[in-house]
């Protein structure tokens, strides 16, 4: 689905991953032992995330425009 | 292997669309319920956004057919026979969660806590204990005023404290029709807080409402 739609009030596409995360990689049925995915992986996802919302946060508070 | 995204009722079970790598759909059923799935040549996943999103565009196309159990992602099996054999084994279990979230889609709402309360500077071990226990005095409080207009609008909440995000975060099981009104509720409510900042996404399958481990 297109990530926009996932915002019935407000919040980019950066909040709606984060949900995305906290759901597919924390929440669902876990059926068989074999989760086949490595932890630095999901680590990797949520470092990279935070670093890209705490530099939007801080450009728009410094009053940058973000496209 | 066998890549499985998501359990759904055989009889609504539908192979639309493509997953993971762009592999075809198969729809593997046992009895009165089906795993939704696709078969690779790979043996690990990365949970890259790319991914993770088509892993729930699958859960979600399925979500217009009828009730969902999604499926945590990265969860494979050797070959097709042992997926039937766990579907087989968990059958009535999975039947019964099938039930439970019937008609009903999950929402996501976070409240993000004013950061002052966040950087208090530790002083003794008795400041700093009196601080900590101020701070989740505080967090509760907020999460009462925010948080509990939600609840009776929901068939089931959970909420979870990330202290280290410096949020609280909730899932809400929601009956489908009422999308509308708790987001409108929630836009209510951050008006009322202008001090916290809300954020609601959804309509999600229910990913928070199913129970992780199915017995056989």
């Amino acid at each position: 689905m297109q990530r926009g739609s996932r915002s019935p009030v407000s919040s980019g596409e950066d909040v709606a991953l984060i949900d995305l995360l906290d759901r597919l990689l924390a929440g669902g049925v876990v059926l068989s032992g074999d989760i086949t995915l490595a932890v630095a992986d999901i680590d990797l996802v949520y470092v990279g995330l935070r670093a890209l919302i705490s530099s939007v946060d801080a450009a728009e508070r410094a009053g940058v425009r973000l496209p | 292997l066998i890549y499985l995204y998501a359990i759904v009722e055989a009889a609504s079970a539908a192979a639309e669309g493509v997953g993971l790598q762009d592999e075809p759909l198969v729809c593997i059923s046992v009895g009165d319920v089906a795993g939704v799935c696709s078969e690779h040549a790979s043996t690990t996943f990365p949970a890259e956004p790319e991914a993770l999103w088509r892993h729930d565009e699958v859960v979600e196309r399925q979500m217009a057919r009828g009730p969902v159990l999604p499926v945590r992602f990265g969860t494979t099996f050797e070959h097709e026979r042992a997926l039937a054999a766990r579907l087989s084994e968990a059958g009535s279990g999975l039947h019964a969660q099938l039930e439970r979230v019937r008609g009903h889609v999950e929402l996501a709402v976070r409240v993000g806590l004013p950061e002052a309360a966040e950087d208090r500077p530790p002083g003794g071990g008795r400041e700093y204990l009196k601080a900590r226990l101020a701070s989740r005095r505080e967090r509760s409080a907020l999460a009462q005023r925010t948080l509990d207009p939600l609840a009776d609008i929901a068939a089931s909440e959970r909420r979870r404290s990330r202290e280290e995000r410096g949020e609280i975060s909730a899932s809400y099981l929601i009956p489908a029709d009422e999308v509308r009104r708790f987001s409108e509720r929630v836009r209510l409510i951050q008006q009322q807080n202008p001090d916290v900042s809300m954020s609601c996404t959804g309509p999600w399958a229910p990913y928070s409402f199913v129970d992780a481990e199915v017995p056989g």
